[in-house]
């Protein structure tokens, strides 16, 4: 199982986590939302919780709980510019399609079996 | 094109007029943040064309209804409204105008990105990325 960030990423959480003064790591979450199913959720992680799993790439971590780990295993994070935007962009296996705004997801029938 | 998104979930209904909209469309058409006039100011150098204006628009589109869009623009038409902050334009076509009086355009940078934004009193209801709405 494994979560791998891009530099461009790590850039953005390591800004993040000197721009609010403390914090270990980004935290991604998923929850239930929108016209597709699924989106994700960002917070900064203070602590590493029981049953959490940490993933490092260019010296900034992420975590999950094993939950979102389920649904998000395998993905590449990245943060790009686009156009006049800028975001963390999740290329995940497990995803079956996207809303057209990008906010929502679904999953995969086994990846959907497997996190149930 | 770029969509961007509105914090806003739920709004208020909007009950004026079209009269009332065109007299509160002259007085002041939508505020215009510190935050949006300053991070357009720095693409502006970044980009190293003066003539560059950040252009707000509405479309059709998206699971509500409408969908706003930024982008920059060269050329200033004859009917767009104009506003002028911290040295920089906004633009803003008729069409559009109507959509969008009393709207905040403001930009954030946050955890999760970094993006402009409007919150508008005119939208009745939003889709949950906020990229489109019901007016």
């Amino acid at each position: 199982m494994a979560i791998t960030l891009t530099e461009n990423a790590a850039k953005q959480i390591q800004r993040q986590l000197a721009k609010r003064g403390k914090g270990i790591a980004l935290r991604i979450g998923v929850k239930k939302v929108g016209c597709s199913g699924l989106a994700h959720t960002f917070d900064i992680a203070d602590e590493i919780r029981t049953g959490d799993h940490t993933f490092e790439s260019h010296n900034a971590r992420v975590v999950l709980d094993a939950g979102s780990l389920s649904v998000l295993d395998g993905s590449r994070i990245d943060f790009v510019t686009e156009g006049l935007k800028q975001m963390f962009k999740f290329d995940n296996p497990n995803v079956e399609s996207e809303c057209g705004c990008g906010e929502s997801f679904n999953l995969k029938a086994k990846a959907e079996a497997a996190k149930a | 094109m770029n969509i961007v998104v509105s914090d806003y979930t739920e709004v208020m209904m909007n009950t004026v007029t079209e009269m009332q909209v065109t007299e509160v469309a002259m007085q002041a058409p939508m505020l215009f943040t510190d935050s949006a006039a300053n991070k357009v100011k720095t693409l502006i150098e970044e980009e190293g064309n003066a003539d560059l204006k950040l252009r707000v628009f509405v479309s059709g589109g998206g699971c509500s209804g409408f969908q706003y869009g930024f982008t920059f623009d060269e050329v200033t038409n004859e009917d767009d409204t104009v506003l002028n902050k911290n040295g920089v334009q906004l633009l803003i076509d008729p069409m559009s105008l109507q959509y969008l009086v009393g709207a905040e355009i403001d930009y954030q940078d946050g955890l999760e990105g970094a993006q402009f934004v409007i919150k508008n009193p005119g939208a009745t209801s939003t889709c949950g990325c906020g990229s489109s709405f019901s007016a």
